[in-house]
């Protein structure tokens, strides 16, 4: 056997270019797989281990106000293990050195015994001292946004009056682990934070001494949680109770988990086409080598050596590829990994996040490293198995020729290549899918970044043409808009009437917004796919499309609307038509209609404003001394957070989905060229003494690769679009959709790169032609 | 027509072997010579060094007076292209091409047009016997069919030189003298200069001159 293991150490050194190249492929595999399957662990664990610790909440509900003493009753309700009341209170905040308002929600927390749920882990300093109302723990995004540590003062109106706010602490919660505010779409630690403060602090400042709310529950082992959250939701209705929800309608809880099961999807796909690029690559690698050794396979059979050791020979081969492309694979994995996760770790806030390349995670990539070699041994190994020594050592069969009908028309070089592809038409069949699958990664890595572009274009530049939106900390009169129309700059103000509502069609039911809509409001339009208006109906509502795909209604069906806050009266109207958006679920219908439907006259839960830029300075020191607001959005700075955010993610994407695709079409295109180059040597060296020059010779062998490689740009093309509108559909979210764009800037950049890789493995393809032994080539005897 | 002068080719390794020393040459048109020798005397690293696929240590090669040393890989293709015709032991003509278009390959290289060329290959074809196999792929010949369709191939553009290497190595003796007596008589029809490389005595024995290579030098049979 120690003949074999030399051959085979010779073998590996002489193809060692062809070795390398699937190797890469392999360990790109292994990288993307130990990346990403590492990162996708690591947000479940952290996710699970946070929850436990915490003891994060199962059911959640706000009201207006309770007194405590209904705590009692909540922990009463039959399969509920915890009960915590609190009060939470949304405000405006002035950070120093920022001179725009930012928004805030004050949550109150126990600090002379633990919290039953929910529970705050410091990071940093130490919980607010009991009932001094100055003091509170910052969240950790929020803090490191403006650099606040402990002693930081951060200013807040809380019941009509300025706090000073200093910060003792920085914490983290499994109620803000994605921190976003109410109603955005991407988190902004800039201009949203949470902070804690004594419970009887914060209820005694903004007017709720005794009473509480904000309550979140526990469920007892075995409790069906839509039982409690009825049951719950019944308890707080005299309460102004806005409807409890469960863990599935925390927003926090709800982006974590979205986040959580794409990676899960992006985990098993992308490292799938590495796998299955690379066990090709084996495949052709060890087939060539088969066809090569086809003499010395019978020899060694005829010395003696069994079946079962050749073929094994031959299979370990493929071994030694997949364990160096897996070792190296592992090393890049973890980087990559590591990588991931602290790119995560600016968005999803956790104790500990962090990638571990444990046993399970070895697991998973030893099995996919034996199917890899499996799959590209084995083809291989059973030829070398099913091969008589006798006919071994014959030389092989050749491949019949015809004289084709069509051919003799074409140039003699372009008949060359077109032979050369018809000689092997699996081979030449799986190269064109392999650069196409290479080239439809990078159009999906590139969509992302046009989809969520449109996202921001349709709703940030389309839809809201406001400079500032605020919410009313109470729904509020006309007065209310007058009030601002009078602050420095505004030029222009519309009323909002957004009421949280809960919409039932017979069993089925969402908890979303119904959002009053004014036909000459110029600020916030209601716009569908193609940025078409949506006309008002004069009876009925619109329906966001994907809240009735949820509801399994259509145009004419009736639901039942319950408003969650005020009045809480119910009604059933009629869905007029539905609008195609691209975020949330609501519903929509003229102002008066809800006006009606809550039985009462014009009221607003908030505005949006125009103001004149010069006064916007102005305009913002007035917002944060303004009392009754509970937060301002400001538009260009949300489109400002929304742009870095796609910066920073999508430059490490693309970087990846690019180097990968790369690699991937220059490993097939040199792969194909190189089996050519030695399946092809006599003809090509005959061609170099008849007078073909070497670019001319080189032509021949890469037209092969040119003519694989073109025709994979317009089936990767297509094949990514496919994808792109999979996507699409599968990372779709009730909380936000994603568009189908592919742009053909995008299309262009994909074959842009693909071309480019190939040309690149092709120059050093033609290299090798350059160092061609003719000699040795026409010595070979046929 | 060929003038080889003082031809030295050293291979490199531990040996650092001498296989050809002081080698000269000369050939007019018209003039058809057999190279023997014993395996490894260098026989085809001649021929190489002649076609331009090998560069010499030292001497000179000159086809139709020019120098050969003088030319970048690129010249040295066009000149093999316009000059010279090869015919190799294993035929190495392309199996996917009918017997026409691997005789026609030589005249599309040289850009000839497609009815002259036509013209001259069934020409070529008819001169070598195979004028009915014009359409035919290699596979449906005999192995002397193979050769004398590599025959052709040399031929058809008229080079000034052809070089065959072994040519009825993989032939059995009636098909050898048949392709033997063939490459001859098209040489000599031709006015072209040929260098026979072979090792049998009886192919030798087809030329005009028979020239032993040994010890690195070539001399004359017999002499």
């Amino acid at each position: 056997m120690r003949t074999l293991r030399r051959a085979l150490r010779r073998d590996l050194v002489r193809m060692a270019a062809q070795v390398a190249t699937a190797a890469l492929v392999v360990a790109c595999g292994v990288a993307v797989l130990a990346g990403m399957f590492g990162t996708w662990q690591a947000l479940a664990r952290a996710q699970r281990e946070f929850y436990a610790d915490a003891r994060f909440a199962d059911v959640f509900a706000s009201l207006t106000r309770a007194p405590r003493a209904v705590e009692a009753t909540l922990a009463a309700v039959d399969g509920v293990a915890a009960v915590r009341a609190r009060v939470a209170v949304d405000v405006v905040l002035d950070v120093p050195g920022l001179a725009e308002p930012a928004s805030g929600r004050l949550v109150g927390v126990r600090v002379d015994a633990p919290e039953p749920l929910n529970r705050v882990v410091l990071r940093a300093g130490r919980l607010p001292a009991p009932r001094r109302a100055g003091e509170a723990v910052a969240s950790e995004a929020f803090a490191q946004a403006h650099g606040l540590r402990p002693g930081d003062a951060v200013g807040a109106v809380i019941g009509g009056r300025l706090w000073a706010l200093v910060v003792v602490g920085i914490g983290l919660s499994p109620e803000f682990v994605y921190e976003i505010a109410p109603g955005a779409l991407v988190p902004d630690a800039r201009h949203f934070g949470v902070l804690w403060m004594d419970e009887d602090a914060l209820a005694a400042a903004s007017g709720r001494d005794g009473a509480f709310n904000d309550v979140a529950l526990a469920l007892a082992p075995g409790a069906r949680a839509e039982q409690v959250v009825a049951d719950v939701d019944a308890l707080l209705a005299p309460y102004g109770g806005r409807g409890a929800y469960g863990r599935d309608d925390h927003v926090s809880h709800r982006y974590l988990t979205d986040e959580i099961a794409q990676n899960r999807v992006t985990a098993t796909w992308l490292p799938a086409v590495f796998f299955a690029v690379a066990a090709f690559l084996v495949a052709v690698t060890l087939g060539r080598l088969v066809a090569m050794q086809r003499l010395q396979i019978g020899a060694l059979r005829a010395f003696g050596y069994t079946r079962g050791e050749v073929a094994a020979h031959y299979a370990s081969f493929a071994l030694a590829i997949v364990a160096v492309g897996g070792v190296a694979g592992l090393a890049a994995g973890t980087g990559l990994g590591a990588l991931l996760t602290r790119l995560y770790r600016d968005f999803y806030r956790f104790p500990e996040l962090a990638f571990r390349l444990d046993a399970e995670l070895l697991a998973v990539v030893a099995a996919a490293l034996a199917a890899v070699a499996v799959a590209g041994a084995a083809g291989a190994s059973a030829r070398v198995a099913a091969l008589a020594p006798a006919d071994a050592m014959r030389p092989p069969t050749p491949p019949v020729y015809r004289a084709g009908r069509l051919l003799p028309r074409l140039p003699a070089s372009a008949r060359m290549v077109a032979r050369a592809l018809a000689r092997r038409p699996f081979a030449s069949a799986a190269g064109v899918a392999g650069i196409a699958v290479g080239l439809a990664l990078l159009v999906v890595g590139f969509y992302f970044r046009d989809a969520l572009e449109v996202l921001l274009h349709a709703q940030f530049e389309m839809a809201r043409r406001e400079d500032v939106a605020v919410v009313f900390r109470e729904p509020s009169g006309p007065q209310a808009l007058h009030a601002l129309a009078r602050l420095p700059g505004v030029t222009r103000v519309e009323g909002e009437r957004a009421e949280p509502v809960r919409v039932a069609a017979g069993h089925r039911v969402r908890r979303t917004v119904l959002v009053g809509v004014a036909p000459d409001d110029e600020l916030a339009r209601l716009l569908d796919r193609h940025g078409r208006a949506v006309p008002l109906p004069a009876q009925g509502v619109l329906l966001s499309a994907k809240l009735a795909e949820g509801l399994y209604v259509r145009p004419g069906a009736a639901v039942d609307v319950e408003l969650l806050g005020g009045t809480r009266r119910a009604g059933r109207v009629v869905v007029a038509g539905l609008v195609d958006d691209w975020t949330g679920l609501a519903l929509w219908a003229p102002r008066e209609v809800v006006d009606r439907l809550a039985g009462e006259g014009p009221r607003f839960t908030g505005a949006r404003l125009r103001a004149d830029r010069d006064a916007l300075a102005d305009l913002y020191r007035s917002l944060k001394e303004t009392p009754g607001l509970a937060a301002v959005a400001l538009r260009e700075q949300t489109v400002a957070t929304f742009r870095a955010i796609l910066d920073r993610s999508f430059a490490l994407s693309a970087a990846i989905d690019v180097g990968f695709a790369c690699l991937i079409a220059f490993g097939l295109v040199y792969n194909g060229a190189r089996v050519a180059l030695s399946e092809r040597a006599a003809e090509l060296a005959t061609l170099r003494v008849l007078g073909f020059t070497r670019a001319e010779t080189a032509g021949l062998l890469l037209g092969e690769q040119a003519v694989i490689t073109l025709a994979a740009i317009p089936l990767g093309m297509a094949l990514g679009a496919a994808l792109a509108a999979w996507f699409a559909t599968r990372l779709s979210t009730e909380l936000y959709r994603i568009p189908f764009v592919v742009t053909s800037s995008t299309l262009g950049l994909a074959a842009l790169v693909t071309l480019a890789s190939a040309v690149a493995s092709g120059a050093l393809v033609g290299w090798r032609v350059r160092a061609f032994d003719l000699i040795g080539v026409l010595k070979a005897r046929e | 027509m060929l003038a080889v002068r003082a031809l030295a080719k050293r291979y490199a390794g531990p040996a650092n072997r001498a296989v050809l020393e002081g080698v000269d040459l000369d050939l007019a048109s018209g003039e058809y010579v057999a190279i023997m020798g014993e395996s490894g005397a260098g026989k085809s690293t001649l021929l190489n060094l002649i076609a331009g696929l090998d560069r010499p240590d030292a001497g000179s090669v000159a086809v139709g007076g020019t120098d050969l040393a003088a030319l970048d890989d690129d010249a040295l293709t066009l000149l093999r292209r316009e000059r010279m015709g090869f015919v190799f032991q294993a035929f190495h003509v392309l199996p996917y091409l009918t017997v026409a278009q691997n005789v026609g390959l030589p005249l599309r290289l040289l850009r000839v047009g497609d009815r002259d060329a036509g013209a001259r290959v069934q020409a070529m074809l008819d001169a070598v016997g195979l004028g009915e196999r014009a359409g035919a792929m290699p596979r449906e010949l005999s192995g002397g069919e193979v050769q004398r369709v590599a025959i052709a191939r040399a031929l058809v553009h008229r080079p000034m030189l052809v070089l065959a290497d072994e040519p009825t190595g993989n032939l059995d003796p009636d098909s050898a003298a048949a392709v033997l007596a063939l490459l001859r008589d098209q040489v000599k029809a031709r006015a072209a200069a040929g260098i026979l490389v072979t090792h049998s005595l009886a192919a030798a024995g087809t030329a005009d001159r028979i020239l032993v290579l040994s010890r690195g030098g070539l001399r004359e049979r017999g002499a």
